[in-house]
C-alpha cells in the first residue's frame, strides 16, 4: 500500500476526530491549517489511526506526525515492513 | 422531575493535577443520556491548591478535585519517597476543601499505576507503593465520610478494578502526556460525577408500588399456592426474587416507601408476606396496599391520595406489559418499570434506574417509613371525631420554631428540594445556598419541628426571610405534606414573624405566591395572614402589608415550645 492510497483513509479519520468535513481538509493539512488540531486532539487522532490501521506508533513518531502527508508516509512505511 | 430544575444547567468545575481534558466530551455525552444539562470548566494544570484559594463560591455547583498520585507532591516514584509527604499534601487539600461552598464537592480515590502491581505472586509489594496507595485511599474515604453533607467520593479505585487496570489505564499517554486514563475510564468517571450532579437537580422518588405475582416472587400464588411459588434464597429462579426483595428493604432503609398493588385475593398475599419461610418483605414493611380486582391506575391514584404525595414521586413495578402500559397511559406522572425479560436483571432494576440516587441519607430518611405507619394510626383516630378542631385538640400538637443548626442543614435543604404542595414560591436551595442565606446580614432561616401524641414528626417546615430597610421579604415558606391540614402554618408563620420583629426593625412584610401545577392548596394562604395582594406579575402574585395589619394568631390547640436562637 502506498502513501497515496492511504491518504484518503487518514483524511477520513482526521475529519471524524476533528469534527470537520473531509472536503475541508487540504492535501497537506497540518495543525497550522486545521484549527481543531490541538495537542489533545492529536492524542485522539493517534488512537483513531492506530485503530483504523491496526498499528502502534513509536513514542518518538507521535510528536513528529503533524501533517497529513507525514502521517500517510509513516503508516505506509509501517505497513511495508 | 420538575421542569424548572431541568432547565438550569449544572455548573461543574474540575481541578486536577493531570491531563483530563478528554473527560469533557464524556461528561457532555453522559449528561445528554441522563437529561442533565451542564457546563464544564477545567482548572489549570497541576494548580489545585491555587485554584482552590481563588475559588469563587457562587460560580459552581459541583467542584471535582482529581488527583493522580504519580505526580502529586513531587511524585511517588523516587526511592526516598515517604508516605508522609503525600499525606501532608492531601491534608492541605482537605483543609482547603472544607472552606469551599460549592453545593457538592467530589474527590477521587486513587488508582495504583505503573510498576506497583507487577510481581505480586508471593503477596510481595516490592516497591511498597501499592500498600501506600491503599492507605491514602483509606484517608480519602475517611475524609469523605466525615463530611456527608458536602463531600462525595468518586471511587476511581473501584471503577478501575471494575474495568480492569489494562482497560482503565493508558501507560503510553500516562508517561508521554500525563494523561493516565483511557477514554473508557474517563466515561465511567463522568457517569458517576453526573449521577451525583443529577441528585442536586432532581429529587429522588419516594414510593415504589409493587405488583406481587412474578414480581415479588416467581409464579402465581392464587394458583401455585404458597408452597409452589419461587422465592428460594439460593436456587434459580427463586433467588432472583429473593434478592429483589433484599434491594427493596435496602431502599426502605433509605426512606423509600413500599406499597403493594396486586390483583389477587388479599388472604393469599398476606399468607406469603406473613408466613413464607423465605420472604424478606413482610407486612410491617409496607406503607400502603391495594389488593383487589380494581384497575391499578385507580388504586395507585388512591394510594397517592392516602399518602398525601404527588404521583410524580411514584414508581410502579409490574411484570405484565398490559398493566404497565395502562398505568402509564392513565397516570403519565408515574414512572413505570417493567420486570426485565431476563429475570437475572430484576434485582438490579431499581438501583440501575438511578431514580433513587441520593446524595446522602439523613436520619429523617431512615425514619420515614415508621412515620407513615404512625400517620395511619392518626388517620384511624381522626375518623372517630365529629369536628376537625376537636380531633386536632386530642393530638396535643407542640411546635418548635428556630433556625436550623448546622447539622440540621441537610434536612432543611432536603425539605426545600422535595416539598411541592405546601410551597409558596418553590424557591429551592442547595445546602451551600441555604448556608450562605442564613449567614447574610438581615436574613433569618426558620425551621419548624412538630411533635404530637403519636410521636415526633421531625423538621417539617422552613421559612426564609430577608429584611432590608424596614421591609421583610419572605423569600419562601414551605411545609412538608406530613403536617398539612392541622393549622400548623398559622402557628409557624405567627411565631416566626414575631421572632423576626424582635430581632429586626420591620415596618412592612412582603410575600409571594408563585403558582405551580402542584401548589394550589396555598394559593389563598397569604390573605389569611392579612397580607394584601399587590404587584402581581407573570412570575407570581405579590402580597404586602404594614406589620400592624397582620393577623398573627396561634390556634389554641397548638402549644409552642421555647425557641431560643443559638447564638
Amino acid at each position: 500500500m502506498t502513501s497515496d492510497s492511504i491518504a484518503p483513509r487518514v483524511k477520513s479519520v482526521m475529519a471524524q476526530t476533528f469534527g470537520v468535513a473531509a472536503e475541508d481538509l487540504a492535501v497537506d493539512a497540518s495543525p497550522q491549517t486545521v484549527a481543531e488540531w490541538d495537542s489533545l486532539r492529536h492524542m485522539n487522532l493517534v488512537l483513531a489511526l492506530e485503530g483504523e490501521f491496526q498499528i502502534e506508533f513509536a513514542e518518538d513518531e507521535i510528536p513528529e506526525i503533524l501533517s497529513l502527508p507525514k502521517i500517510a508516509e509513516t503508516i505506509a512505511g509501517r505497513l511495508a515492513n | 422531575m420538575s421542569t424548572d430544575s431541568q432547565a438550569k444547567p449544572v455548573r461543574i468545575r474540575i481541578l486536577r493535577n493531570f491531563t483530563v481534558e478528554h473527560i469533557e466530551p464524556e461528561l457532555k455525552s453522559v449528561g445528554a443520556d441522563l437529561g442533565v444539562s451542564l457546563s464544564v470548566e477545567i482548572g489549570g494544570f497541576d494548580t489545585i491548591q491555587q485554584d482552590l484559594l481563588r475559588e469563587d463560591p457562587a460560580a459552581v455547583d459541583v467542584l471535582v478535585v482529581l488527583i493522580h498520585l504519580d505526580h502529586f507532591c513531587g511524585g511517588m516514584w523516587t526511592p526516598d519517597w515517604e508516605l508522609a509527604t503525600a499525606r501532608k499534601g492531601l491534608l492541605e487539600i482537605f483543609g482547603l476543601l472544607e472552606q469551599q461552598t460549592a453545593s457538592r464537592i467530589i474527590i477521587n480515590s486513587f488508582v495504583v499505576s505503573g510498576v506497583a502491581w507487577l510481581p505480586q505472586f508471593g503477596s510481595a509489594d516490592y516497591s511498597g507503593r501499592a500498600q501506600a496507595v491503599r492507605e491514602l485511599n483509606v484517608m480519602v474515604r475517611e475524609f469523605v465520610a466525615e463530611h456527608p453533607q458536602s463531600i462525595s467520593l468518586l471511587d476511581c479505585e473501584a471503577l478501575a478494578s471494575r474495568l480492569g487496570a489494562d482497560a482503565a489505564l493508558d501507560l503510553r499517554y500516562g508517561f508521554m502526556m500525563k494523561a493516565p486514563f483511557r477514554q473508557m475510564m474517563l466515561r465511567a468517571m463522568a457517569t458517576d460525577i453526573l449521577r451525583l450532579a443529577a441528585c442536586l437537580r432532581r429529587p429522588p422518588k419516594k414510593v415504589v408500588v409493587l405488583d406481587c405475582d412474578n414480581t415479588l416472587w416467581g409464579g402465581v400464588v392464587g394458583e401455585d399456592g404458597m408452597d409452589g411459588i419461587q422465592l428460594h434464597p439460593f436456587e434459580f429462579p427463586g433467588v432472583v426474587y429473593h434478592r429483589f426483595q433484599f434491594t427493596l428493604l435496602m431502599l426502605r432503609e433509605q426512606g423509600v416507601l413500599l406499597c403493594l398493588c396486586s390483583k389477587n385475593n388479599e388472604a393469599n398475599v398476606w399468607e406469603v408476606l406473613d408466613d413464607h419461610p423465605h420472604a424478606l418483605l413482610r407486612r410491617n414493611h409496607l406503607t400502603g396496599w391495594r389488593i383487589n380486582w380494581t384497575d391499578k391506575a385507580t388504586n395507585i391514584a388512591e394510594l397517592a391520595k392516602d399518602l398525601n404525595l404527588g404521583l410524580s414521586s411514584f414508581v410502579f413495578v409490574d411484570d405484565d406489559p398490559r398493566e404497565c402500559s395502562r398505568v402509564q397511559e392513565s397516570l403519565p406522572e408515574v414512572t413505570v418499570l417493567q420486570v426485565p425479560e431476563h429475570k437475572y436483571r430484576l434485582p438490579d432494576l431499581l438501583p440501575q434506574s438511578r431514580l433513587f440516587d441520593s446524595l446522602g441519607i439523613t436520619e429523617d430518611d431512615r425514619q420515614r417509613a415508621q412515620r407513615y405507619a404512625d400517620d395511619r394510626q392518626r388517620a384511624e383516630a381522626r375518623s372517630s371525631f365529629p369536628s376537625v378542631d376537636e380531633y386536632l385538640e386530642t393530638l396535643r400538637i407542640e411546635i418548635t420554631v428556630r433556625p436550623p443548626r448546622l447539622d440540621e442543614m441537610p434536612r432543611a435543604t432536603q425539605l426545600s428540594q422535595r416539598t411541592n404542595q405546601f410551597n409558596l414560591t418553590t424557591r429551592r436551595y442547595t445546602e451551600a445556598e441555604l448556608a450562605a442565606f442564613s449567614k447574610a446580614a438581615g436574613s433569618e432561616v426558620y425551621g419548624l419541628w412538630v411533635t404530637d401524641k403519636f410521636g415526633s414528626l421531625g423538621m417539617v417546615g422552613l421559612m426564609t426571610v430577608h429584611v432590608k430597610d424596614g421591609l421583610a421579604d419572605i423569600e419562601n415558606l414551605l411545609m412538608s405534606c406530613r403536617v398539612i391540614g392541622r393549622k400548623i402554618e398559622a402557628a409557624f408563620v405567627s411565631h416566626g414573624l414575631t421572632d423576626l420583629f424582635g430581632r429586626h426593625q420591620v415596618k412592612r412584610v412582603r410575600a409571594a405566591y408563585v403558582p405551580t401545577p402542584k401548589n394550589d392548596i396555598v394559593a389563598d394562604l397569604w390573605p389569611r395572614f392579612g397580607l394584601e395582594p399587590k404587584g402581581g406579575s407573570t412570575a407570581g402574585q405579590g402580597f404586602e402589608s404594614e406589620c400592624g395589619a397582620l393577623r398573627l394568631e396561634t390556634p389554641r390547640f397548638i402549644s409552642v415550645a421555647s425557641s431560643e436562637h443559638d447564638e
